[in-house]
């Protein structure tokens, strides 16, 4: 099982440029015979990605978020399926090269950093860590996937603004639609996380007997929400233009970024108490 | 199969070949359509036919056994009908024969033929007209396949190719770009500065595209009430700007004015009333209607004439850039046409042998029954009737080898093909 999951998971950055590629052909090309192949690839890459992920955890009796590249991997994974689900709904396939780019830039990074030796905690075992750690992912995925439409957005717009009409400025979809997504996928993103953070307090409490320790994570996650959530309130009573929900969702989402990474250059684990 | 042989053929004249005058000439409206039809179902040289007419081509697709025939026979008809002999000079009208005909057609139903290519109002008249000629009994099974073919060729340009997206025009460019800014036009409100022709046609572009709620502003009240009539919206007149920009997500300004009409300090105000969400304003006057500073204010996207006409040249040269993509498509479906002819030609003639044994057989049949009586028992009295058929249907195998005496060659290729037409001994 571990070999077979290695090699998906080497093919598995190979699989993912070549999609990038299809969408690249669509999108500056626009290679219309190439658009009808979009949907099933993206469930044949979902497919492997999904089957390696699982065979990795089986195989090395590891959660999903044990490591950041895990969780990379795995939010790799989100941001195809989330986009598939989008890419079904309103057919429109010219924001596939950057949702698929991004997922094949964080997908490479993971495959070529995991480490292969197993290794076990009591914890893994417990569902509400479960639930707790695949809300939280599914949380950032929405965050992932609204920051990038908050890029498209802002792209889009100036685009209108300057009267560029470039292959980028024909391609993408209306600002209103990239707007909408922007800003459903942080309040999905908010509430999800909310939800996977509580259960995470509530986890440290049933182990620790205390619902907040000073763990470099557990610090950054909360306030990372709290900026998150402080922006979204104040969208939504002072009705700020679209293009501050842009910019705001984009710094959120650098914030976050360069808090995991640096947290996790301090810390080997995702909880130091693991 | 020889292509070129197809009996297929079409005879017209377009924007191409001929210039405006010709072409209204020529023109056919839907009761000369009718006749024309009439005329080419009760003609001996014709099988099928479809008559196409519109403002940038006349066009006459006819199917037959003998399509030279046909097409000297519709001309000739033609001139008497119109009174004119544009279809017999060469200068103005194409003739094209067999594959190239079905080619032709295809080019014209995808519209790689027309004069903005691209345009998808011809794949409708090409619809209707041949609708007419199917509901006139003037179609055959050669050109109902050849239509259907058709239909095939232009979904698959639509479908792989950008041919037909981008607008060409700069009205209806007007909405491509409010496309890009709102998601659905359904709900937006558009307000409509002037009552002229510019502004009823750019309103109907959008009418169009779902928008369903117009305001209109004009000078003279009366003009804004009358095209807010035919367009179910608000008229106002210009002290009631306010009211007319309340809830408006586009604007459209044709005025004549000669300042401007609509200005930075005005739309800025407006601003903190709409709490920020986008409006797009279009102006299609010269000299221009709204204030050019206007585009410094966030969410608000202004467009004039100059910038309606770049898209336009963009999408031109973008769907210049498809054809040869389109002729691809066009191509795929050509050789499958291909495909389809070579299996129909043979059905046809097998059709056409069975026919001919079939006439044979029923001529001699009743030949011997007029001379057999009618009580007759004897076996000898239907040997003649043998005899006969034999004879017939021997007759023209003979005639052929016989004709072929003079050349040996060609006498030896028949005389195999009988020897292996009949199976028999060498």
């Amino acid at each position: 099982m571990k070999t077979l999951s290695q090699i998906i998971n080497y093919a598995l950055p190979a699989l993912y440029f070549f999609v990038v590629i299809v969408y690249y052909q669509i999108f500056k090309f626009q290679k219309r015979d190439l658009e009808k192949y979009t949907v099933p690839l993206l469930l044949v890459l979902l497919l492997f990605d999904g089957f390696s992920i699982v065979s990795r955890i089986i195989a090395l009796k590891l959660m999903p978020l044990s490591t950041i590249f895990d969780a990379f991997s795995l939010l790799s994974f989100c941001v195809i399926f989330v986009y598939l689900i989008i890419e079904t709904t309103i057919k429109n396939k010219s924001t596939g090269l950057f949702l698929v780019s991004f997922a094949f830039v964080f997908k490479t990074i993971a495959a070529f950093h995991f480490k292969w030796n197993a290794k076990s905690s009591a914890i893994l075992s417990d569902p509400t860590f479960a639930v707790h750690a695949s809300l939280t992912i599914c949380g950032y995925t929405a965050l992932t996937v609204s920051a990038i439409y908050a890029v498209l957005y802002m792209v889009q717009e100036h685009n209108m603004k300057k009267k560029k009409f470039d292959v980028v400025s024909l391609q993408l979809p209306p600002l209103a639609y990239l707007e909408s997504m922007s800003i459903r996928s942080v309040t999905i993103g908010i509430l999800v996380i909310g939800i996977g953070l509580g259960l995470g307090h509530i986890q440290a409490y049933k182990m620790f007997g205390k619902f907040w320790l000073p763990d470099p994570k557990i610090i950054i996650s909360d306030l990372i929400f709290i900026f998150y959530f402080g922006g979204y309130i104040i969208n939504k009573f002072l009705k700020l233009n679209s293009k501050w929900m842009a910019r705001f969702s984009l710094l959120g989402y650098i914030i976050l970024l360069a808090s995991a990474i640096s947290v996790v250059t301090i810390s080997n684990s995702f909880h130091n108490f693991y | 199969m020889n292509l070129e042989k197809v009996p297929f053929a079409i005879i017209g004249l377009s924007h191409h070949t001929a210039p405006v005058q010709v072409r209204e000439e020529v023109a056919l409206n839907v009761e000369d359509q009718k006749i024309t039809l009439e005329y080419l179902k009760k003609s001996d040289y014709t099988q099928g036919c479809i008559v196409l007419s519109t403002c940038n081509r006349t066009e006459i697709y006819l199917s037959s056994e003998n399509i030279e025939q046909s097409v000297l026979d519709f001309k000739d008809w033609f001139s008497n009908y119109k009174q004119c002999d544009y279809f017999n000079n060469a200068e103005y009208t194409y003739v094209h024969i067999g594959v190239k005909a079905v080619e032709h057609f295809f080019k014209v139903i995808s519209s790689l033929d027309s004069q903005i290519v691209g345009e998808t109002q011809i794949t409708g008249q090409v619809k209707e007209a041949y609708n007419l000629a199917l509901e006139m009994h003037a179609t055959d099974s050669l050109i109902n396949k050849i239509f259907n073919f058709g239909i095939q060729a232009q979904k698959d340009v639509r479908n792989s190719t950008y041919l037909c997206a981008g607008a060409v025009s700069i009205s209806f460019a007007g909405v491509e770009l409010a496309e890009k800014i709102f998601n659905k036009l359904e709900d937006k409100k558009v307000l409509l500065f002037g009552a002229g022709e510019t502004a009823e046609l750019a309103a109907d572009h959008f009418s169009k595209k779902g928008v369903k709620q117009f305001h209109v502003i004009n000078r003279t009240y009366e003009k804004a009430e009358s095209l807010a009539k035919i367009l179910n919206g608000k008229a106002f007149s210009l002290d009631q700007m306010d009211d007319a920009f309340d809830g408006v997500d586009i604007v459209i300004s044709a005025t004549s004015s000669t300042e401007y009409v609509i200005t930075f300090d005005y739309i800025k105000q407006l601003g903190k009333k709409r709490r920020n969400t986008p409006l797009f304003l279009i102006d299609l006057a010269i000299p221009r209607d709204i204030d050019p500073a206007i585009e410094k204010l966030q969410g608000v996207y202004l467009y004039n004439l100059d910038d309606l006409q770049e898209i336009v040249k963009i999408n031109t040269s973008k769907r210049t850039k498809e054809i040869p993509k389109a002729l691809k498509a066009i191509d795929d479906v050509m050789q499958d046409w291909i495909e389809w002819y070579g299996t129909y030609s043979l059905s046809s003639t097998i059709g056409k042998l069975k026919n001919y044994f079939e006439q044979v057989c029923t001529n001699e049949i009743n030949r011997a029954l007029k001379a057999i009586p009618e009580d007759s028992t004897d076996p000898c009295d239907f040997d003649v009737l043998k005899t006969n058929l034999i004879n017939k249907l021997v007759r023209q195998h003979i005639k052929l080898l016989k004709k072929t005496n003079g050349n040996p060659d060609y006498q030896q290729t028949h005389i195999n093909l009988i020897h292996d037409l009949f199976e028999l001994e060498k």
